[in-house]
């Protein structure tokens, strides 16, 4: 009788039947540039986001049968934390170059700033830097990115994204010792197969048998 | 028979087999961390709500004898276009602020991009197109109590892993108010009162409330009514979402905004088995079918 009743019920619960299908889905991440400043002078630093780390929340679902499709900036943040022994009372950022980052050097570069940015050393609280991008630089950080990811599993990403800082303390000759924090906010769109009934209108995929 | 008797519960709440792929339940419900999680979510418990209170009466007619009725209720829940979409806002530090008709989770599976400052983009995700959400349900009625039935669904198993217990638990009563005033007549006039308290997995945790009435014509073989009630009921949902390597848990606690729920419906009685079906709506729409066991005394 009790089996009866489950062949009933599966057979009402699976008029439809199911079957995995490829959706379209999408992941927002974070990733923070960190740059160690102890300067009186020039400043020039290199820092990379590794572009396997970007899809690393990824790696825990479906992988085999996960493909990304796009990669989009989203915003980016600049925080500044000034250290104890620290006499300079702004950090002018001069620029930053994006490009992609080749045995440790840039190249494919952009600048990413439309102007010179002066930040004072005694705000903690992050500032939104979007107003100060150039349409360029976050393309050419939209272009780099997308090279490394679209069409691959989050598995076999490899490359880096590279960014050269540039500035000098204010008033000149002051010693100007922060850390400074750029965060990028993104957006990743990727397809992975789910298990739905087929009262789900997207078709069958292939590639998720 | 064990393995599809699991398979077949889980698609039918969640759409989903946890133990395929080592996918979880959670994969289908953190698309947002933030304020938009509720107008994603909100379609899901209209129609997991409506759809506990959707086919409670396999018929009309209320036995006058003491009766046990065993009935299987299958359902499909049909999400309107209305539930399709939200008005979603950009969260974070994108800029500037905007808002967009975006697909909640039944909604189509397409992204939603909107151009911020200076080449940023901010994409809502999409859904997962759902037609229907299909499920069954159990119900014991013991009837012929004073023109009063009262009704049992009762649904206990745990999964284990990921998925957890699923815990359905539905009391109902319904009493025949027209034995005071319609003697002899076919008219049948009920009102009733459903309570629900289910856990699906360690995801979900659903309770409403239902009181209706119930109106139609009834002979010994066959019966056809209409219902119509009000409706009170909490959908929460817990899931996590991993962003940096960390796992942050989020919770969404939504109501229904699908207070008034009606339908017809129609049965049949063949000898000691009963067939139904009906549908409910009007948001979301639910058709469902019914097959039932009458043990007791003879129907009168």
């Amino acid at each position: 009788m009790k089996g009866l009743v489950i062949s009933i019920m599966a057979i009402a619960l699976l008029w439809g039947c199911s079957s995995y299908q490829r959706f379209t889905r999408v992941f927002s991440g974070k990733q923070e540039l960190i740059y160690k400043i102890n300067s009186k002078g020039n400043v020039e630093q290199t820092g990379s986001i590794n572009a396997d780390l970007l899809v690393n929340d990824l790696l825990e679902g479906d992988v085999y049968r996960t493909i990304i499709e796009d990669f989009t900036m989203r915003s980016m943040s600049v925080k500044v934390v000034k250290n104890s022994d620290n006499t300079a009372d702004s950090f002018r950022l001069l620029s930053i170059t994006a490009g992609s980052l080749v045995f440790g050097s840039l190249s494919n570069t952009s600048d990413l700033l439309n102007q010179q940015q002066s930040l004072p050393v005694n705000e903690s609280a992050p500032s939104i830097a979007n107003t100060w991008l150039l349409v360029s630089g976050v393309g050419k950080i939209n272009t780099i990115m997308k090279e490394r990811l679209i069409g691959r599993r989050p598995d076999f990403v490899t490359g880096a994204l590279g960014f050269t800082l540039r500035g000098t303390p204010i008033p000149a000759n002051t010693l100007v010792s922060i850390t400074l924090t750029i965060s990028l906010d993104y957006s990743i769109r990727y397809s992975s197969c789910q298990l739905m009934a087929v009262t789900s209108s997207s078709l069958d995929d292939d590639s998720c048998k | 028979m064990q393995n599809f008797y699991r398979i077949s519960i889980l698609i039918s709440f969640l759409l989903v087999a946890p133990y395929a792929y080592s996918q979880k339940v959670n994969d289908y419900l953190n698309a947002y961390l933030g304020q938009n999680k509720d107008g994603y979510l909100q379609p899901i418990a209209d129609l997991v709500i409506s759809g506990f209170n959707t086919g409670l009466q396999p018929s009309v007619r209320i036995d006058k004898r003491f009766s046990v009725r065993f009935n299987l209720t299958a359902l499909g829940v049909m999400p309107t276009a209305s539930q399709k979409t939200f008005t979603a806002t950009t969260e974070g530090n994108f800029t500037p602020q905007q808002t967009a008709i975006v697909p909640t989770i039944v909604g189509k599976n397409e992204t939603v991009s909107l151009p911020g400052t200076n080449g940023l983009t901010y994409v809502f995700p999409g859904g997962y197109a759902l037609k229907q959400l299909l499920w069954g349900v159990p119900q014991v009625s013991i009837g012929g109590i004073y023109g009063t039935e009262v009704s049992l669904r009762l649904l206990p198993y745990d999964f284990g892993g990921d998925f957890g217990k699923l815990q359905i638990l539905g009391i109902g009563i319904r009493h025949d108010v027209s034995q005071y005033f319609l003697k002899n007549s076919p008219l049948v006039l009920n009102v009733g009162y459903a309570f629900n308290k289910s856990d699906i997995g360690q995801y979900i945790a659903v309770q409403s409330h239902f009181g209706y009435v119930q109106a139609g014509v009834s002979s010994k073989r066959a019966g056809i009514f209409a219902w119509a009630g009000y409706q009170t009921g909490t959908f929460d949902t817990h899931y996590s979402y991993t962003e940096n390597n960390s796992l942050q848990q989020v919770t969404a606690s939504l109501k229904t905004r699908q207070p008034f729920l009606g339908g017809i419906g129609a049965h049949v009685q063949l000898g000691f088995l009963s067939l139904g079906a009906g549908v409910g709506g009007p948001t979301p729409l639910t058709g469902y079918g019914t097959l039932g066991f009458r043990f007791g005394s003879q129907s009168n």
